[in-house]
């Protein structure tokens, strides 16, 4: 017998597995159903999901004001396992100073998964969790620039690797 | 025949693809039985919004002002349990004035569940157990200290089926 595919990442949701009451299931039938079952595991849970606000204006540059908070973070209830982090970070305006020379990071427990200073997109990253727990994710936007602005939307999220 | 355990279901991947030839055993059967339990228990994402951290030098966008937030979100009939977490950061660059992380409050059919926050920063995450009966809920973040200081962080919501 082959193993079903749950750390897949394309196929479909086979819909042709209802069996009428008339009729008797066989062997196909259950491995459609099987199948199926593996294709729900594609499936990401978000982690942070949102739009970064910030502003910097005034000071040196490197070393300007921040009129918002250059963190943003959240705590995810993830159980125990090893799981693949998706990383994803678009620009959605660019404001005074074009929004050019911010660099982003990206921490999920303290350690480092990203730094970009433009879009990301669909970045993968391995992380093992040991013990169910809050598993905390952050990101920053550091300003190199005296004045700009921008939102930055992120979409992080993390999906079970299966032995 | 006895229940399926979604909270303690795993999901088994190999020898789950039956040869044309093969033979449905029990073992087969409860396998693709937790299968679906071990689906049926995953995270499912609620709610998530950023509230930035405004200065008093951002006239016109004071964060107080944009409370109270309601968020609309549906849960099917059956037994949940929510996982909710604040994260109100300062980051590095940015740590004046006084903070507060805003309290949620989760209306339902007959139900209604509060966490007040209006004397807290920092990080704040819990579960609350809420029975749905398949109508909407109705999530608001509020504040009441809005005449003294500013409300921030980052709020997500995450629901598991129990039953």
């Amino acid at each position: 017998m082959a193993d079903l595919n749950p750390n897949g990442s394309t196929g479909t949701f086979n819909l042709a597995c209802w069996i009428e009451p008339q009729d008797k299931f066989n062997i196909e039938d259950m491995n459609v159903l099987a199948e199926n079952t593996a294709y729900l595991c594609y499936a990401y849970t978000p982690m942070i999901v949102g739009v970064h606000h910030i502003k910097t204006a005034g000071g040196a540059p490197g070393r300007p004001t921040y009129y918002y908070s250059e963190h943003m973070a959240s705590y995810t209830w993830m159980d125990a396992g090893d799981y693949t982090i998706t990383i994803n970070a678009g620009t959605l305006t660019n404001g005074a100073g074009n929004g050019t020379l911010f660099t982003g990071s990206v921490y999920v427990d303290g350690t480092t998964l990203a730094t970009f200073t433009k879009e990301l997109l669909g970045t993968e990253v391995p992380f093992t969790n040991a013990s169910q727990r809050w598993i905390y994710t952050d990101v920053f936007l550091n300003s190199d620039d005296t004045s700009q602005e921008v939102d930055r939307y992120y979409w992080i999220g993390y999906r079970k690797v299966y032995p | 025949m006895a229940d399926i355990n979604i909270s303690t279901a795993t999901f088994t991947s190999s020898d789950m693809v039956l040869e044309s030839d093969g033979t449905l055993t029990l073992a087969y059967g409860t396998a693709l039985a937790n299968n679906t339990g071990y689906l049926a228990y995953q995270m499912i994402p609620v709610a998530s919004f950023n509230i930035p951290v405004a200065g008093a030098g951002d006239t016109g966008s004071v964060v107080q002002d944009r409370l109270p937030v309601s968020m609309p979100a549906y849960l099917s009939a059956g037994s949940w349990w929510l996982y909710y977490s604040f994260v109100g950061t300062y980051g590095a660059k940015f740590h004046w004035y006084t903070y507060y992380l805003p309290s949620l409050e989760i209306a339902g059919y007959g139900t209604t569940l509060e966490v007040d926050n209006s004397s807290d920063w920092g990080n704040k995450s819990g579960s609350l157990f809420y029975y749905s009966n398949g109508e909407h809920i109705t999530i608001t973040l509020t504040t009441s200290n809005a005449s003294n200081s500013h409300t921030g962080g980052y709020f997500n919501l995450h629901a598991r089926r129990i039953s």
